[in-house]
């Protein structure tokens, strides 16, 4: 009878410890806590997306007025377009990026710094800044220290119409 | 044997009440923690902040889709790649025809006088201007330059020449056109003096395309 009884005393006494332990309040601040610490890092993420779309707007809209023609690069997708204001005059294809190169060659606009003309094999577009080299896939490889920088590689034909549709100042955007 | 029972109620209710203790005085400890509101207020206010932050860009963004879809058509126009000798008709992002033509031969000729000319097509944005049936020649003065002749009065009617564009021609303005011609052999190459050349076909396709206004971007 009387263990019955401190039994019943005991459990009453630990869930009355349990519900004072509850009251507290801590465990639902620290919820909160958790799903602000996540909610930040979800918008962080959502804010970096949506500014990395608006660098690509603005680009475009700079160009919409512009009598510059300029390029779209897809290093992942080994995809480029060559437009001028909202119209495409070109798509051509290359070699897919590696991952390395991907990383180097984040999200960005290149300008066209210099073309170095000579055969349509030799033809070059080089771009700052970070370095990017178009140039065609028939070329001579370069290596050691001359090979600096990303380089994307053409058929001589999408060179010969890029080559001179481009002029010194022209961008290219970089597309992740 | 009562005496012994009263021991262990009371030890069980000293247990007990030792445990309820302990979780009461945890308590302040935890209410020091859960008071510090500061860092879970700042919190609020960063993702507070944060959440103004992505609708702002989210409008902006917005806006500027809008601006650039407005821009967009679905209007057909003329791409003209001069270094590959290819003519594409596009619409949007599709390609509607494709089509190996002649450009500007790149080549300098010069009169006695000192008058010269540079064939080449003209590069950048043009329009057509208007659209021709069997469309008349009339020679201009290089070609009779070129050809160590003579050059006739500006009225005279032995520049007028017919059959020698194709059935069609689409004019660009300051006297380049869109035409056929008789030397399809030569289409893929640099052999015109500025006009774009084009085989019977692809210039019938682009006849009944093409309207006037079309947009002929030539690089």
């Amino acid at each position: 009878m009387h263990g019955m009884v401190n039994k019943k005393h005991g459990a009453t006494v630990i869930l009355l410890s349990l519900l004072l332990l509850g009251m507290d309040g801590r465990p639902r601040e620290g919820d909160e806590l958790r799903q602000l610490g996540e909610r930040r890092a979800q918008l962080a993420a959502r804010i970096e997306a949506l500014k990395q779309e608006q660098d690509f707007l603005l680009f475009q809209k700079s160009f919409a007025g512009s009598d510059s023609k300029y390029l779209l690069l897809d290093l992942r997708a080994g995809k480029g377009v060559l437009k001028y204001r909202n119209r495409v005059l070109r798509n051509f294809e290359f070699p897919r990026a590696k991952k390395n190169i991907l990383s180097a060659m984040k999200k960005s606009v290149v300008t066209l710094s210099g073309k170095i003309d000579g055969s349509p094999r030799r033809r070059q577009l080089v771009f700052t800044d970070p370095i990017l080299i178009i140039q065609s896939k028939h070329a001579p490889l370069s290596s050691g220290k001359d090979r600096h920088g990303t380089r994307i590689l053409l058929s001589t034909k999408d060179l010969g119409a890029i080559f001179f549709a481009m002029e010194p100042g022209s961008m290219a955007y970089i597309m992740d | 044997m009562i005496s012994r029972c009263k021991e262990r109620q009371v030890l069980s209710l000293c247990l007990c009440a030792s445990v309820a203790l302990c979780s009461l005085l945890a308590q302040p400890i935890y209410a020091v923690e859960a008071s510090s509101e500061v860092p879970l207020e700042l919190l609020r206010a960063k993702v507070a902040a944060l959440e103004q932050e992505a609708t702002a860009l989210e409008e902006q963004n917005q806006g500027l889709r809008q601006m650039l879809k407005e821009q967009e058509d679905n209007e057909v126009y003329i791409v003209v790649d001069t270094e590959n000798n290819r003519l594409t008709l596009r619409q949007g992002n599709k390609v509607l025809l494709t089509a190996v033509v002649g450009t500007g031969s790149r080549q300098f000729i010069e009169e006695e006088t000192g008058r010269n000319w540079y064939f080449e097509s003209p590069l950048g944005s043009l329009t057509v201007l208007g659209k021709e049936r069997n469309p008349v020649w009339i020679r201009p003065d290089w070609s009779y330059v070129e050809e160590n002749m003579p050059v006739p009065a500006e009225n005279d009617p032995d520049r007028i020449v017919r059959e020698v564009l194709g059935k069609y021609a689409l004019i660009l303005g300051n006297g380049y056109k869109i035409h056929g011609t008789k030397y399809t052999d030569l289409l893929g190459t640099h052999f015109t003096h500025g006009c774009i050349s084009v085989g019977d076909k692809d210039l019938e396709k682009l006849y009944k395309t093409v309207k006037i206004g079309t947009k002929v971007y030539i690089y």
